[in-house]
């Protein structure tokens, strides 16, 4: 072979390296035994370690991965300890109730095995850092409001002070939004929503975030310190961020992918089919409720009633002419259960209020009864006579879904929004990114500005008690109030919740379901389920409807 | 010479045809595009398909649930989507909204860009560096970004004829931004045309501005401002589609083909004519007015149709 040859092989070699180094580095790295380790796909890059600042949902699933909490829920709503020793309560001492002035204390002991990735162990300090660096940052967290303090009794214990009985203590700490940072690590100066620890998290639990590229992926090995022994037993957790679908399905059907975060239901249907390699998990209890939100007042004007949307005849009608059994099982794919009001799960089982009929009928005579007719025939009621409107104003609205559902909730808007046109009330579709539907109000959050007619998208509670949601929702006081629906009635019954005594807890409860479906200034039509798409080799993953499916990642295990 | 003859009408006692007139000329040379042509057949049917598009059967907008995602058949040409609706028909009826966009946004171009092209290039000066910059500045805005932002606040604003995410709206986002492509190649052709001879005499006759730019000038603009409506056609509706495809464009359940193709990604391995007879239509329409546009070009360019004569 003459020189000039030669150096043609080695130009070529080093230019097929170099593009093969190129490739190869562009990837996530993976460890040296790549067989034990999973990836997950996810649509969208999380914004932090921290759900109180971001509620994704992506946020608090990695959150799960490196931190822990103090408690946690699992899928069956039971809270169990995971940093604190037991669950306080009023049997082991651990609550104290003081019937007179109406006040408790709960007091929590804290594990003394474990340890930050760093070697500095997690004490009562850090828990008292994370609770005051939330109250300094004004972060908006229910038991806030009935918490007048805590305080470190000594290393491993905290004494948490409140100023009502607040039943939902045992997971203040804890639960689907909360972690216990380090104060030894954190940047405290910069706050909760802006220091280092959303991005460069100092783990307490099962791995260590090594590597973190924006819009394409995460990686996380085994943290060595974790206190659990012999977990994790998978050495690499692989975060892809992939937002097509379709990319996502291929990924997990060509074993590309071990975990498919909330695949649309067709991918489900995919994932469960023989010979895919992939299977599928569902959590067993439901939460996430598909409600269609009306806004009781005008757009954008919180004085002036809506022309219709405040009358609740017509929300009964809007309600008698959807048919939620088609929605469930012809769009959904059967991955849905109906609900018609928020107390659907136990211990209240919907308070014995019978599930409401699909009368479409029944539905138009009630809007004639409001008085609101289609005198012109063009298909569209107006005002003949009804209470809330001036004479001639349209049946027509804006009805909004948020965009990230992706196609089944799309469909389900434009067969109700066929029904309802059915019966002459008129829509104008909309589709909006979720991110600028439940903005803050500043940011051009449709929701808390009121900027909406009628609004659908799933929300649901974790755990078994529904009260700060049943506040958040329906509460003259909320501001996420927000359909704007006041009952004074309502109010009281809300109060009555906040209680350790069950049965008058349940009484309380049954009496503002009865309100609310007398009212229903929210229409709840079916749960949708918590479920995920899994590879075949993947063990252990429990979705949980009351907390990411990430909560027992620890007790994940390959098969070889 | 017998005083009653045509003197063109023999050349050493040939019988002459009468000349023939730049029109007839450009129409010959259109025929002889043979992409022009073929695309003039597929345009004309895809909008009488469009246009008749009401004697389907179906309804676009009326479900069908027990016959959802069904393949093509006979009776189901295009088959049907996640609602059972016959994907024909809504394709069709997809034709007149895409369609509908692309001719609105090419009057919208040129009622803005053809007034401003003209001022720009006839009276020139510091009129024309104005003029110029705003087409500079407009030209510089990434235009999707733009398209995006501009379709949110059109969404909300309160504006007669521009409501929510309608044609119209889509049209006007749409026209923002094209105009100045228009405006440039007129100011082009006033640059050329105000300095020839016929115009300084008309000046000198004492011919009003508007007579001079509207009679004398902007007639010689007229094939390439042409050409570039029928492009910009085939523009518009691209562009509709992309809008349709993020979310910004048409709404559900009035379909265009971008929304169509949009609602069509989730399912391109399992129902892949969901998005095969949208893509085709529009496929088929931008390829159909560029050649159509190519074959125009070629027409009204006097140098070719000289070049013929000689």
């Amino acid at each position: 072979m003459n020189f000039r040859k030669s150096l043609k092989v080695l130009i070529f070699g080093l230019v097929a390296l170099l593009l093969l180094v190129g490739v190869t580095g562009c990837g996530p790295k993976t460890s040296g035994d790549s067989g034990n380790s999973i990836t997950i796909l996810i649509p969208d890059n999380p914004v932090a370690f921290n759900g109180i600042n971001t509620d994704t949902g992506y946020e608090q699933a990695l959150g799960e991965l490196v931190m822990l909490s103090l408690s946690e829920t699992d899928p069956n709503g039971n809270v169990f300890p995971e940093l604190a020793v037991e669950i306080p309560t009023v049997e082991n001492g651990g609550v104290v109730l003081d019937e007179d002035a109406w006040t408790m204390t709960a007091t929590w002991k804290l594990r003394e095995d474990v340890f930050w990735a760093d070697g500095e162990q997690v004490t009562a300090d850090d828990v008292v850092f994370t609770w005051n660096a939330m109250v300094d940052a004004g972060a908006w967290y229910a038991p806030m409001d009935y918490t007048e303090s805590v305080e470190k009794v000594d290393d491993f214990t905290i004494l948490v002070t409140f100023s009502t009985v607040f039943p939902a203590y045992n997971l203040m700490f804890g639960g689907e939004d909360v972690f216990i940072y380090p104060e030894h690590y954190c940047d405290a100066e910069a706050g909760f929503y802006e220091w280092n620890c959303d991005s460069q998290p100092l783990s307490s639990g099962p791995y260590i975030l090594e590597e973190w590229v924006a819009d394409d992926h995460l990686t996380f090995v085994k943290n060595e310190n974790y206190f659990e022994e012999g977990k994790p037993a998978i050495d690499q957790v692989i975060v892809r961020i992939v937002p097509e679908e379709p990319v996502k399905q291929q990924m997990m059907l060509e074993g590309d992918a071990d975990l498919h975060y909330w695949p649309a239901e067709p991918a489900s249907n995919l994932y469960k089919e023989e010979g895919n390699g992939t299977k599928w998990a569902k959590s067993p209890t439901e939460r996430w409720v598909m409600r269609l939100i009306p806004n009781t007042y005008v757009k954008g004007d919180p004085e002036t009633p809506h022309p219709f949307l405040s009358d609740v005849r017509v929300r009964r009608a809007l309600r008698m002419s959807i048919d939620v059994d088609t929605i469930i099982n012809d769009i959904f794919l059967g991955y849905g259960v109906p609900v018609w009001n928020d107390f659907f799960r136990p211990p209240f089982n919907s308070c014995d209020i019978p599930r409401p009929e699909y009368d479409v009928e029944g539905a138009a005579a009630l809007l004639e009864e409001a008085g609101w007719t289609d005198s012109d025939g063009d298909g569209v009621r107006e005002c003949n006579g009804c209470d809330t409107a001036e004479a001639g104003t349209m049946m027509t609205m804006e009805y909004a879904i948020y965009a990230e559902y992706g196609e089944s909730l799309e469909l389900a808007q434009q067969l109700i929004a066929e029904s309802w046109k059915s019966i002459g009330i008129g829509t104008d579709l909309q589709i909006i990114e979720g991110a600028i539907m439940w903005a803050e109000a500043e940011d051009g959050g449709t929701e808390i500005a009121g900027l909406f007619e009628l609004d659908m998208w799933d929300d649901g509670y974790p755990g078994t008690d529904p009260s700060d949601q049943i506040w958040t929702f329906y509460s003259s006081g909320s501001d996420w109030n927000y359909g704007h629906w006041t009952n004074e009635d309502m109010d009281g019954y809300i109060d009555e919740m906040y209680t350790v005594y069950e049965e008058d807890y349940l009484w309380a409860a049954c009496e503002a379901a009865a309100i609310l479906e007398e009212e229903l200034p929210q229409i709840l039509l079916f749960s949708t389920l918590e479920m995920h798409g899994l590879s075949e080799r993947l063990n252990g993953v429990l979705p949980n409807s009351n907390d990411p499916v990430t909560w027992n990642v620890a007790d994940w295990t390959l098969e070889e | 010479m017998n005083s009653n003859e045509n003197p063109l009408g023999k050349i050493n006692n040939k019988p002459v045809r009468p000349p023939e007139t730049m029109t007839t000329l450009a129409w010959k040379r259109f025929r002889r595009h043979p992409g022009a042509v073929a695309g003039s057949i597929i345009l004309t049917l895809l909008i009488l398909m469009t246009v008749f598009a009401g004697l389907s059967p179906y309804d676009p907008e009326v479900s069908d649930i027990k016959n959802r995602y069904q393949a093509p058949s006979l009776e189901h040409p295009f088959g049907t989507d996640g609602l059972g609706r016959d994907l024909l028909t809504r394709t069709l009826y997809g034709g007149r909204v895409s369609m509908s966009v692309g001719l609105m946004v090419v009057g919208i171009t040129l009622s803005i860009g053809v007034p401003i092209g003209s001022i720009a290039g006839y009276y020139g000066g510091w009129i024309d560096n104005v003029l110029m910059r705003v087409i500079d500045a407009t030209l510089s805005i990434p235009s999707l970004m733009f398209l995006i932002l501009l379709a949110a606040i059109l969404r909300e604003a309160e504006l007669p004829f521009v409501k929510g995410n309608s044609v119209m709206t889509i049209a006007v986002v749409l026209g923002v931004l094209t105009w100045p492509t228009v405006a440039r190649l007129v100011r082009a052709v006033f640059l050329t045309v105000r300095e020839t001879d016929y115009v300084k005499a008309a000046e000198a006759l004492g011919a009003s501005a508007p007579r001079i730019i509207l009679r004398e000038i902007l007639p010689n603009g007229f094939g390439p401002i042409i050409v570039e409506s029928t492009l910009g056609v085939g523009y518009a509706i691209m562009e509709e589609s992309g809008l349709s495809f993020l979310g910004f464009g048409i709404m559900p359940p009035t379909p265009s083909w971008g929304n169509m193709l949009n609602n069509a990604q989730e399912h391109l391995s399992t129902y892949p004519w969901l998005a095969i007879f949208p893509g085709l239509m529009i496929f088929l329409t931008i390829i159909s007015v560029n050649y159509i546009g190519d074959g125009l070009r070629d027409a009204l360019d006097p140098y070719k149709i000289l070049g013929k004569i000689e």
